[in-house]
């Protein structure tokens, strides 16, 4: 906990969380991962520094919207970029102040790196 | 005058003064309503009654019909030309589900009764039909609303007799707008479904995309390591297996709402099937930590579609691993000489009493569901699948004090 990450990855379905850790992990970036929003405010909130966060839109505890609203209340969270993930289109979040960019799911792997790479710098 | 029922309607219309014999001045007059079929006055028998309005019934929703020579459009009605020569056929809703059909017998068949005569089967306008009301061929008086004009009485009984038809239009309004409400949320409930199939459909497929571009790059890379590259084929086979039960469950619906759910019964073992299933299970319930029991000591024997019945075991042993929390899960089989009951328990949340009959239809999950992945089917298709078998499925549940799914099956499907 608290430690200096490229990625984390907010995701509520187990196989395609560690697909997407392993993936990241063998572009040789640093990944931490959550299960859902409320488990991803916590490793924030106790240090954790990512470069980007993706996240996924539909979770259960703590949805996109809601982890939205809570990382923008928080001052020493609210900068942090965000990609969004989806299966479902909507990648709209109500009263998010700026549009954030999205994967629509099934996404592939070369834009998925391609587009955390805009945060995290090239490997 | 309110109709209350069934009944109501037939008398109002055949024994009223007047009523529609006098109406249209036939020879018969059978009005078919709600599944009843009432006649009076010289009318085929009930069985080519029957046929007729089968003949009708397959003419679509023309507003109104009429004919001199029935049996030139409908040969079957040769046999009944006696009484049934012309006929005059009104329906009461969208179809001759519900109709009026006057009939005249073969002697009069050159009288014209609204329509052109000359063409046999030629459509007219329900209000055409009563109006033209052309002289009967005993030489009564036109018979119509109008000519009850004058006498208080028969005002109040023809009266009586358009309230009986008016009634039926609001009626068959009523049943429409219901029919719309139902037809509005089905449309609701199937848009839902769609935007929650792709939802449930794109995360394996993503998963299972992703995994194989990194096996493809593993392998670029001659990084062959045997146990990373057994972990993306094992979780790689995981997302085929999740699409392949989403398809399978897709097309259990479609087969279901078709109406060719086919059963192959022979003699199976209820408990037998209970044992194989919790045994496949074992892993999964070691993984979430559950304890996973099955008591099913004695053979339950029944003749029954052994496919199916793993079905049910296996959709309701897996709700109650993923809907446990990690709680004890018991699987419980038992019988009478007609019957054998299948248990499924689990210590989990449990169904609020408010959800315990919608979970069992089709698209609802549990409200605690979340995401828990799945289409929210399982439950209606285990349900489809029993009552097909001439069994029931209940739940008893408490909230915090978990769940049991009961299933009765009567050991011959009836």
């Amino acid at each position: 906990m608290g430690a200096s990450h490229d990625v984390l990855i907010v995701d509520d379905d187990d196989d395609l969380r560690e697909t997407l850790v392993s993936a990241l992990e063998d572009e040789g970036m640093t990944v931490a991962s959550a299960h859902d929003g409320r488990d991803a405010l916590d490793w924030l909130v106790a240090g954790g520094t990512p470069s980007v966060i993706l996240l996924d839109f539909a979770m259960p505890n703590l949805d996109a919207a809601g982890f939205r609203r809570a990382q923008l209340a928080d001052p020493r969270l609210a900068s942090v970029p965000v990609i969004l993930m989806s299966a479902s289109r909507t990648f709209s979040i109500e009263g998010d102040p700026t549009p954030l960019p999205h994967l629509e799911k099934p996404m592939r792997l070369h834009e998925l790196i391609s587009l955390v790479e805009t945060y995290t710098g090239p490997r | 005058m309110r109709l209350t029922s069934q009944s109501d309607f037939h008398e109002a219309l055949l024994d009223g003064d007047p009523n529609l014999l006098d109406l249209v001045g036939a020879g018969g007059v059978a009005v078919a309503y709600q599944g009843r079929v009432e006649a009076r006055g010289k009318t085929p028998s009930p069985e080519q009654l029957r046929s007729i309005g089968h003949h009708l019934s397959e003419r679509g929703g023309e507003p109104a019909l009429v004919t001199d020579c029935l049996s030139e459009q409908h040969p079957p009605a040769r046999a009944c030309t006696h009484v049934a020569s012309g006929l005059l056929a009104v329906p009461l809703s969208s179809s001759y589900t519900d109709c009026i059909l006057w009939f005249r017998p073969e002697w009069i068949r050159t009288v014209r009764w609204g329509g052109n005569p000359s063409a046999p089967g030629s459509s007219t306008s329900a209000r055409a039909a009563f109006t033209r009301g052309d002289p009967s061929p005993r030489g009564r008086r036109p018979s119509s609303i109008a000519r009850c004009r004058g006498s208080r009485g028969r005002s109040t009984r023809a009266s009586a007799l358009r309230t009986a038809a008016a009634s039926v239009v609001l009626d068959k309004a009523a049943e429409i707008a219901c029919l719309n409400v139902r037809l509005a949320s089905a449309l609701r409930g199937r848009d839902e479904f769609l935007s929650v199939a792709s939802h449930e459909l794109r995360t394996p497929i993503t998963t299972l995309g992703v995994q194989l571009t990194t096996i493809q790059r593993a392998v670029e890379r001659q990084d062959l390591r045997a146990d990373r590259l057994q972990r993306r084929l094992d979780i790689a086979g995981r997302q085929v297996d999740r699409l392949d039960h989403l398809v399978t469950e897709l097309l259990d619906v479609s087969r279901i709402a078709a109406g060719r759910l086919d059963l192959q019964t022979r003699g199976v073992d209820l408990a037998a099937i209970a044992r194989a299933v919790v045994e496949r299970f074992e892993d999964d319930a070691r993984s979430r930590g559950a304890k996973l029991s099955c008591e099913a000591p004695i053979p339950v024997i029944g003749t029954w579609d052994e496919l199916r019945i793993d079905q049910i075991v296996t959709n309701l042993l897996s709700n109650a691993l993923k809907y446990g929390r990690g709680s004890p899960i018991i699987v419980r089989v038992h019988g009478t000489p007609q019957e054998a009951i299948l248990e499924v328990h689990d210590g989990g949340a449990g169904v609020p009493e408010e959800a315990q009959d919608r979970i069992f239809e089709r698209f609802e999950r549990m409200p605690t569901a979340g995401t828990i992945a799945g289409f929210g089917l399982g439950l209606w298709i285990v349900r489809q699948i029993v009552e097909r078998h001439g069994g029931t499925i209940r739940l008893v549940s408490r909230l915090g004090q978990g769940s049991t799914f009961i299933v009765t099956l009567p050991r011959e499907v009836r």
